[in-house]
Order: structure tokens, then sequence, then C-alpha cells
């Protein structure tokens, strides 16, 4: 289990992780949304033991992981860089890491590697970007380790690879209880991979929890009420106690993003009778620019 | 064996769990059935392995599914009321919408007999 | 536990091998130049040393070894290479991840990657080191002469090398460490090398400076001994002014250097992993991670600069506005500072330019120029002050300083205005307690003559023996000379001071008698026996009589033995300058052996006798034997003036009271050589005529032969100048070759002219002379051994 704490990083006067506190729960994939930024690659590397926090605690399994050399050799990390691997080839880099993990497992490496047929003794400099990332994805998976950061490292991957690699974690996660967090931008993505997201904006967690509780608790309204009705407001609305993400009014039919639970939410405006009354989930996307936009960060105002 | 709609609004898990009970109920998975293992269900629908297992739990809570440890999860006996108030649970929210849209419950009464009948129509 | 606590063990050899392998290409590179480097050289130094001793200077080694040089240089250099890669994940930002997430702490990465890297610098020079001594042992077993003292040397100059490799690696991995980038750790590589000994070199100066009034500056700068074990070029300066000095490479002085050296290291190896662990790793790529270091260096890199400059102007200006006179009065001072905010201009611009392009690279730009140009004030004001502050303390009073005579090791005592009673061809250290105090003397007696406004020569001294008018002038005469304490503990201390002779007679007789001094005239007489081209030498008294004796290696040892017997039963009390002093010359140097050294003179004396009759000898000499000497004439005899009478006893003549001098004008009137092959039947014809001695019917003219004047009678003097007419070579015409002097005859033929030389010739094959009947005769041949050892 990865256990932030009170996280506090600090670049330079810049703080990209602000008093953070996340659970991550073993054998979970979690995901790291967030707007560019926010403080995703930050608390990866914190997390990996790269980075030293200023202030806080991050333990996994109970440990703290900076410096701790028993924990590290259980954690690796794929960031979204080839470049610090050009001069070697996959068997040498395969036996550079296979020094470092002791679990390493030749047997899975040579399925993987056979499977994808990447040469053992050219140099990865000479692969195409997608086979350089799938050569560090096999060490990783056969390096033994039961916590996998992921750094934007789908990039770059075909969607056959993305497939194997897939089908790869889950094996790895339900043989080793694999733990995986991931950051990404590819929200589509990360909705079938992930069971847990947090959300982070300027170096804060928006919000934290599995994917199906988010989605059930946050949804989109489509309303319209007879002429009579008087107008709603957003303000009126907040006052009943409901959290609006999202109030429009387009010609005479609301627009409204609301979180909460959704027989809750059903009564409260069942009360105002009105005509037109539709209520879905919303999309992963969705979910990301609504809560960002109540914090500021949205689309509107541009006119170029 | 099925496929999930990794596009639609409605939770994994949720699709995975409705999609079980509809398979029972169209008569397509029997009492004992083998249904695919976490592992191989969560590779073939592209998911987490985690909401398949949520899922299974669920099943398996509710009594729908049963598991043998090393052989894997099998349907159980298909607890008749419980399916049905889960098939007619759209119907009833129908049902109310049409009220609230003002058409009279006679209206609707023969409404189903008419679709009944092209129904075994059809199937003639 | 224990699974998991052998489990982090492994990784430090696992991390320790894969740096050591990821570096393979770089061991093989310093490996390839390290052993072109020093073996190549110290096998360059055997083949030059086994050419010197068949005395034939055939091939061109200086090139060679220079090249060797470069390469051992590389090699040394490429210890930047190293680090740069070993720690690229300091500056490169791909390799950081990676790097640091490996399952290591910070402080086991650094130390692997700190000694992997230097396992891998090291290694090669040490093989290097190792190969390179076989050479030198084998010189020193075959050629000792050449290759003395080898056993002694050798063990402390490795180690001088090695601390001077590990100095350097550690440097660059505290450049590396504080700097974010590539290229501002080398720029920073290269400061750190360059300010370090430039501002012990500067705070020298500035601090000489302030002797303005007492005494000229010192050749070794005052804080020479910190330059050596504070930086590694440091360290190569102590080896290239040092090698052949095997007093120092022989005493304690050299581990206290070395541990000095070792502390320095620990000092900058602890702050390097101090920073190192306090850098973040988010820190990579950015300009400077500790930029106060940069800045440090910076301040001393001004304060290099204008002292640089300023001492380069102002002393320029200084000597050519001001007679020297000046130096040494109160007025020094004044004088100074007439123009001095004029006279510092000059550095301080160029220091300020140097500054801010620093700053402008390091930037990245015009950023905070304010800051810089605060930085800038600050330590200009700081140079200028220090400067001004030297000078008015008189260099903080360290000009009157001189060191107790308790806490010096060694002392070095050269005076450089003198040929004749003390030269030796080495600088000596002493380490004769009684030679110590005596220099301690002299040298607070020294600083007061100078408080003394010129102080009066000492007239109560006396050239006891001396018959020469010229006594007192040799009295007043003033002597540079340098004393150079080593104190115990390490430091050099160096002096150069302008003395009266008189002054320096009372430590000249403990000098020349001691052991160390002694030990050097021996080594030097072998080594000019050695080196001489026909194993002739030449002997000269005070009267400039100069006669050519051959020595074998018998004849050699026991001249030495004398020497020594001499020197050992001499005491320092009993020395006196004696008008007698005989020099003895090479090619190599002149060696005194002065009169009251009986034995050896009378050895010498034997010896001439031996090889001279001289009541007899050319009187009868037949033509072809004459002409393998030297011989010149010259018809008339200006100002004879007779120093001896065959029948008195004095003075004491060294050599043999036969040698007459005889002065002449030698502006106008000199006794030329001729053309020998010519005339050779007629000069013997009148050399029986001829006397060894002048009376007042020689007044014929004059023969010499291999500087042994023989005079004819004034019936002859009409013969000896038509010969001398006919056949004379003016001096135009006599040039010098590697060889000698000589002319050419008409057939092209060079006719060597000089004692040492005439009478032989040289072809491709050899030297060679003629025998009576005229055959060639070869005594020395190029490809092959001397023909006599």
């Amino acid at each position: 289990m990865i256990e932030l704490k009170n996280v506090t990083k600090t670049f330079d006067t810049f703080d990209a992780v602000n008093n953070v506190s996340l659970t991550i729960n073993t054998g979970s994939v979690f995901g790291l949304l967030g707007s560019n930024g926010a403080g995703k690659s930050t608390i990866l590397r914190l997390i990996t033991g790269i980075y030293k926090q200023e202030a806080g605690d991050i333990l996994i399994d109970g440990q703290n992981v900076y410096d701790n050399v028993d924990i590290k050799q259980r954690i690796f990390f794929i960031n979204d860089e080839t470049f610090q691997f050009a001069s070697f080839t996959i068997e040498k880099l395969k036996n550079l890491y296979k020094s470092y993990y002791p679990n390493f497992s030749e047997e899975i490496f040579e399925k993987l590697r056979n499977k994808i047929k990447l040469p053992l003794n050219k140099k990865i400099s000479t692969f195409s970007k997608g086979m350089k990332r799938q050569a560090i994805f096999i060490i990783a998976l056969a390096s033994g380790a039961d916590y996998l950061m992921l750094d934007e490292a789908f990039d770059g991957l075909d969607p056959t690879m993305r497939v194997i690699v897939k089908h790869m974690l889950v094996d790895t996660m339900i043989d080793r209880n694999l733990t995986v967090v991931i950051s990404s931008h590819n929200l589509k993505e990360m909705n079938d991979l992930c069971d847990t997201i947090g959300l982070l904006h300027d170096g804060k967690i928006v919000l934290s929890s599995e994917i199906d509780n988010v989605k059930r608790d946050i949804h989109k309204l489509q309303l319209a009420f007879s002429s009579e009705t008087p107008e709603l407001t957003r303000e009126s609305l907040e006052e009943m106690g409901l959290e609006i993400l999202h109030f429009e009014k387009n010609i005479s039919v609301y627009h409204i993003i609301v979180k909460g639970d959704v027989d809750t939410v059903k009564a409260a405006f069942a009360v105002k009778k009105p005509t037109v009354f539709d209520i879905v989930p919303l999309t992963l996307e969705e979910i990301f620019i609504y809560e960002l936009e109540v914090l500021g960060y949205d689309c509107n105002d541009i006119n170029v | 064996m099925f496929s999930i709609d990794l596009m639609s609004r409605v939770p994994i898990y949720e699709q995975i769990y409705k999609k079980i009970i509809e398979l029972i109920i169209n008569g397509t998975l029997k009492e004992n059935d083998q249904i695919p293992s976490v592992r191989s269900l969560a590779k073939e629908a592209g998911v987490n392995p985690n909401t398949v297992s949520k899922a299974y739990q669920e099943l398996e809570r509710n009594g729908v599914i049963y598991s043998l440890t090393g052989r894997g999860s099998f349907i159980a006996k298909p607890d008749e009321k419980m399916l049905k108030a889960f098939a007619l649970a759209d119907f009833d929210n129908v049902v109310k919408d049409a009220l609230k849209k003002n058409i009279p419950p006679v209206e609707l009464k023969e409404r189903i007999d008419e679709i009944a009948e092209k129904e075994d129509a059809s199937n003639d | 536990m224990t699974a998991t606590t052998s489990t982090s063990k492994n990784f430090i050899l696992v991390h320790f091998k894969n740096k050591i392998s990821e570096n393979r290409k770089l061991m093989f590179i310093t490996t390839f130049l390290q052993l072109l480097g020093l073996p190549v050289i110290s096998l360059l130094a055997y083949l030059s040393a086994k050419e010197l001793s068949t005395n034939i200077y055939d091939t061109d080694y200086n090139f060679f070894m220079t090249l060797s040089a470069l390469a051992f240089l590389a090699a040394i250099l490429m210890g930047v290479f190293i680090i740069t890669s070993n720690f690229k994940y300091l500056h490169n930002h791909a390799f950081s991840d990676m790097q640091l997430a490996l399952p290591l702490t910070a402080k086991q990465r650094f130390w692997i990657d700190y000694s992997s890297g230097l396992l891998i610098y090291l290694l090669p020079a040490i093989f290097a080191m190792l190969l390179a001594s076989i050479p030198l042992f084998m010189g020193a077993a075959n050629y000792p002469l050449y290759f003395d003292n080898v056993d002694k040397i050798l063990p402390s100059f490795a180690i001088i090398i090695i601390i001077g490799m590990i100095m350097f690696y550690t440097f660059a991995v505290f450049s590396v460490v504080y700097c974010g980038t590539l290229i501002d750790s080398l720029i920073n590589i290269f400061l750190i090398n360059t300010v370090i000994p430039l501002t012990l070199t500067a705070t020298s100066i500035s601090i000489e400076e302030g002797f303005l009034t007492t005494s000229t500056s010192s050749d070794i700068p005052i804080l020479m001994s910190q330059i050596v074990y504070t930086s590694p070029i440091g360290c190569a300066i102590m080896i290239l002014f040092n090698y052949d000095n095997k007093f120092i490479f022989n005493s304690p002085i050299i581990f206290k250097w070395i541990l000095s050296a070792c502390v320095v290291i620990a000092l900058f190896l602890a702050l390097s992993y101090i920073i190192y662990k306090k850098r973040k790793a988010e820190q990579v790529a950015t300009p400077y991670v500790f930029k106060i270091f940069y800045h440090i260096f910076m301040f001393f890199t001004v304060f290099c600069i204008f002292n640089l400059i300023n001492s380069l102007y102002s002393s320029t200006v200084y000597a050519s506005s001001y007679p020297s006179y000046y130096y040494d009065t109160p007025y020094a001072e004044e004088v100074y500072f007439e123009n001095y905010a004029v006279n510092i201009l000059p550095a301080i611009i160029t220091s300020a330019v140097v500054f801010f392009i620093a700053e402008f690279i390091s930037n990245r730009g015009i950023k905070k120029f304010f800051h810089s140009v605060a930085r800038f004030a600050f330590a200009i004001v700081f140079a200028v002050a220090f400067r001004k502050i030297c000078i008015v303390t008189e260099g903080f009073g360290y000009s009157e300083y001189i060191p107790n005579a308790n806490s010096v090791e060694y002392v070095s005592f050269n005076d450089y205005s003198d040929t004749v009673y003390l030269n030796s061809s080495s600088s000596l250290y002493y380490n004769d307690k009684q030679i110590i105090e005596k220099i301690t003397n002299l040298h607070s007696e020294i600083l007061n003559n100078d408080s003394n406004d010129n102080a009066e020569v000492l007239s109560e001294f006396e050239f006891s023996k001396l018959i020469d008018d010229t006594a007192i002038n040799l009295c007043n005469d003033m002597h540079y000379i340098t004393i150079n304490y080593i104190m115990k503990n390490g430091s050099i201390v160096s002096r150069n001071y302008q003395v009266p002779f008189s002054q320096l007679s009372e430590i000249i007789p403990y000098i020349v008698t001691s052991d160390t001094y002694t030990e050097q005239i021996i080594t030097d007489l072998k080594y000019t026996i050695k080196q001489s081209r026909n194993n002739k030498i030449i002997i000269t008294d005070n009267f400039e009589n100069s006669i050519a004796i051959s020595l074998n290696e018998s004849d050699t040892d026991k001249l030495c033995e004398a020497y020594k017997k001499d020197s050992s039963t001499l005491a320092p009390e009993d020395y006196y300058y004696a008008s007698g002093i005989v020099r003895i010359n090479g090619d190599f140097n002149d060696i005194p052996i002065n009169g009251c050294y009986t034995n050896t003179i009378s050895l010498l004396e034997k010896f001439v006798l031996e090889q001279y009759d001289l009541e007899k000898d050319f009187t009868n000499i037949k033509p072809h034997q004459l002409k393998t000497h030297s011989v010149a004439i010259y018809p008339n005899i200006i100002n004879a003036q007779i120093k001896y009478n065959p029948e008195s006893n004095e003075p004491k003549y060294i050599i043999n009271k036969n040698l007459i001098g005889s002065g002449y004008d030698t502006n106008t009137n000199y006794p030329t050589n001729i053309e020998l092959d010519k005339c050779a039947d007629e000069i013997c014809e009148l050399l029986k005529y001829a006397n060894h001695y002048y009376d007042n019917n020689a007044n014929g003219g004059v023969i010499i032969i291999d500087n042994i004047i023989y005079y004819l009678p004034v019936e002859y003097k009409e013969k000896l100048n038509e010969i001398y007419n006919k056949y004379k070579i003016d001096a135009e015409y006599i040039v010098s070759d590697d060889m000698d002097l000589y002319y050419s005859n008409e057939k092209g033929e060079k006719i060597y002219v000089d004692s040492l030389t005439a009478g032989y010739f040289i072809d491709e094959i050899g030297i060679y002379n003629y025998d009576e009947k005229g055959n060639k005769n070869y005594i020395r041949k190029y490809d092959s051994l001397p023909l006599y050892d």
C-alpha cells in the first residue's frame, strides 16, 4: 500500500505538490489525472524515491521510500524518455536491471521478447520509438517489482502492443498483486485500465476514489420547465445543498452538472416539477473538464 | 463471451453485472454453467481485473454466482424473483415516465398486448 | 531480516561492477595513453643515457619525449571524461530518473560512483609507473652516473603523481556536484585548478612587492610549498622543478607535503559528499546547484588577475621611470604610490572584462546585472586593499623574517656572481646545523646592512696571503646570492640579496668543506671527465695558464680520493683564499679547486708532469707530432709582466713553475693560430732555440703550444714575423661546430685549433688523427663502443 501523508514538494519557490495526502491500495491500478504541470510526474517520482519531499511522509507498506534500498528494489519506474537506454542492447539492459531486481524472471522476459520479436543484440537506439518503449516495458514486467510507476509510458505503443501490455499487467496483478500507478492524459485508456483515479490541479488533490464511485456520484442533467416556473439559478440550487459543477442555460434548456447521490439529486429536482428531466452519467473526460472548470481551469473566455 | 462498451457512461462493473444477469434471463447461461475467470474476462474485454473482480463479488454476494476455489465461478440457481425484478426495473421506470407524460394507463396496457401479439407472430 | 541486508550489500558490488563495465572504453583509452606516456619517457631516458655514455649525440630524443609527455597529460585529463560519464545523471535529465530510481542510497551511490571512476583512472597509471620503473632501474645499474639516486627518488615521485591525480579527480568531482550542466562543470574544473595556485602566486607577488625597501623578489614564490600541495598543477610543479633533487625527495619533508596534500583532498572530498547529499534530484540541468562556490572562485579570479596585471604593469612603469637606487631608500614607497590610481587601471579593466564575460556565460545572459556589479566591486576593493596593505606593511613584515635555525631542515646557498670559490653543477641543500646557523646569522647581518643605509664595507676583513691589489676590489664586489630554507614543517622560505663579497667570506669555507659539497664536486668531476670528448680536461690556474691532460678511470678515482681527503682534513678556519685557484674545465662545467687542497693540487701536478716533459718537451718535437697540438705564434711581446722568477720561491704557483704567465694587450695583439700543416717544419726549427722562461733577451716573440708559452731570443724575431705574416689565420676564419673551434683549409677539411681537439678530424665514421706515417687512426667510431673506457 502506498501512502502519502501531507506531502509537499517545492521546486525553488513553487509548490509542485502541496500538502497532498493519498492512499493507493495494493493491487489497484491508480490513475493520476491532472492538468499539465499539476504535479503528476512529481508525485510519481516522489513515490519512486527519485525526489525527496520537503514535508510529509511517503510510505510503502509502512516504510519511508527515500534512500530505502529494500523498498526501491520492489519499485520499477518507467518515464517517457528513452534516451538513457540508447546505447544499450536489450540483453545488456536486461542484465543491468537484473542485477538490481532480485526477483527478475528470465522466463517472463524471454517469453515477452519472443512474442514481440525484439532482437537481443542490436542497440536500442536503432529501434523505432514504439519498440524502444516495448523494450523497457518487458524488462519492467519481468523485473518482479511489486509496484509499477508509469509516467505517460503508454505513449508510442501501437494498439496491439497496448493490448499485450495490458494482458501482461492483468496476469501480474492477479499472480503477484502488482500495484500500478499511471499518469496519463489519455482518459479513454485510463478509463478501462484504472480502478482508482486521483485528479490533481495546482499541486493539490481535487478528488481521489474508485472510478465507479466517481462516475456514480456525478451526473449530467438536462432540464426544461414550463414557462410559469420561475428561473432556476445556480445559487438557489447550491442553497439547497447541491454541489453544482456547471450551470448553463441554453434558450429554455438547462444543462447542469451536479455531484451527489443519484436518488438525492433526482428527488431534489423532482420537487421543481421539470417538464424535461434527463439524467446521465459522465465520461471520465467530462468529469475531468468540469471538475477543473470549477477550480478556474477552463476553456471559456478564449476569443481568438 | 460478451463485449463491454468502454465508451458508455455506465460503469464497467455495472455493465458486467447486468450482462451476466441478462444472459441468465435469456437462457444463454444456465445453472452451474462456468463463467470466464476474472483473468480471462479482464483480458478479453480489456478492462481492469479489479473491476471484473468487483462485479463478480457483487454477483456472488447477491447469490447469482458461486465460486469453487481452484476451479472458477459458476452460475447459481437463479432466483426467479430477483431476476424478474431486474428485468422489470427498466419497465417500471418507463411506465413512470410515460405516466408523467400524461399517457393514460389504459393505453399503456393496450400497447403491451399489441407488442406481445407481434412478438408471438414473429416467433412462429 | 538477514535476507534483505544481504540484498542491500549485493547492490553495492553490483553497482560498482556495472559502473566499471559501463566505462570500459574509457579505461582502455586511459591505459593506452598511460602506456604511451611514462614508460616511453623512461625508456627514452635510458636510451639517451646509453648514447651519452658513448659520447655520441645522434638521436633527437626531445621530440619523442615531448610526444610522450603529451600522451601522459592526455591520460591525466581523461579523468574529466571518466567523471562526467560516471556522474552524468547529475547533468542529464534522461539519466537522472534511471539512476535515482535504482535501489541505492545517496550515500552508496556517491561513494561507488567516486571510487569506481577513481579505480579506472588510477589503475592504468599505477601499471604504467611500474613499467616505467624498469628502464630507470636498469639505468641505475648500468649507467649510475646519469641515474644516481633513482631508488631514493622514484617512490616519492610515484606517490606524488598518484596524489596529484587523486587531487585532480576530486576537484573535478567537486565541480561536477556543485554545477548542474556539463558545460558549467567543465568551466569550473578549469577554474578550480587554476584559481587555487594562481591565488597563492598572486598573494606571494603582493607580499613580495612589499619587500620594496629590502631585497629583490625571490625566484620561488613565498607560498610555494602551499602551491605544491593544494593543486594538481602544484604537484606537477613540484615534480618538474625538483625531479633531480635527491635532498627533497629523500627527506621527511616529502612526507609532510604528501600528508598536507591528502588533507586537502579529504577536505574537498568531504565537501563534495556533503553537497551531493544536499543536492536535489530536480536540479538537473540548471546551471548551478550551489552557486556560492562559483562566486568564491570568481572572487579569487578577480584578485589574481588584478594582482598579476598590476605587478606586471607597475614593475615596468616603476622600473622605467625611476632609477634602481630608489629601491633601497625610504622614498620607494612614495615613489610607488605617486601614480597609483592610473597604474592600477589596466589591472581593474582586465579583471572586469574577464569577470563579466564569465558572469554572462554563467547567468546565460544579462540577468541580475546589479548583483554581478556588486560582487565585482566587493572583489576588486578587496584586491586593491590587500595590495596596498602589503606595500605599506612591507609584506606584513615578512621581509624581516628570518627563520629560526632550529626549525630549518635544509638550507641552500647559491652565489650566482661567484665563479671562483663556490661553484657546483646543481643546487645543494645542506643539513648541517653549523651551516644553517651561519646562514641565518648572515641573513640577519644582511638585513642590518639595509637598515644601515648602504653599510660600509667591512674593512677589517683581510684576504690573508693574497698578494694582489685586486683583493680590495674583490672585497667590495656585490654578489647576487639566493638563500632557500626548507623548514621542518615543509614550507619554503626563499630570499635573494645583493651582498658585498666580504660578508660571504665566513660562510664559504664551511660550505666548501661540507660533505654535501664535497660529494657533489666529486660527482661533477667524474661526470666532467667522463663527458669530455677525448678524455682530456683542461687545468687552468689563476693566471689563466691552462694545460690539457687526459685522465683514465683509475686516475679519476685517485683524484677523487685526494679531493675527499683534503676536504675532510681541512678545517674551515684553515681555509684561506689563496691566490691559487685551479679550475678544471671540461665541456660540462668549471670545477674550482682551492689552493689549500694540497693533495689534490699535487696530484694534478703529478699528472701534468707525467704527461708533459716541460723542460724538453716541445723544443725537440717532430713536425708530425706538432700537428696534434694547438699552436699559436706572435712576433711581439707587449707588457710582459713577469710574475715569476724561477729562482725565487714566491708565490706559490699551482701547476708547475715552468708555466709563466705573460700579459699582453689582448685588444690589439693576440697570438694567432697558423696553418700548421704548411709550416710545421719551420716552427719545429725555431723551437730548438726557444726557452720556457722570459729574460731580457727573449724578445723574439712567443710560440704557444697547448697554452704553454715558449719565448724566442730576439735574433729569431724576423723569422717568426715572416712565418706569422705568411701563415696566420685571422680570428674571423675560426669558427665553431659541435666539436670545437676550427678553420677550413683549401681542401675543405676542418682543422681544429683548440688544445683539446687539435690534431683531430671527423668524418662520417668517427674521430681520427694521423700517426707518424700519416695513416688515419680512429680513436672513436660512431657505431661502436669507445675504443677505450
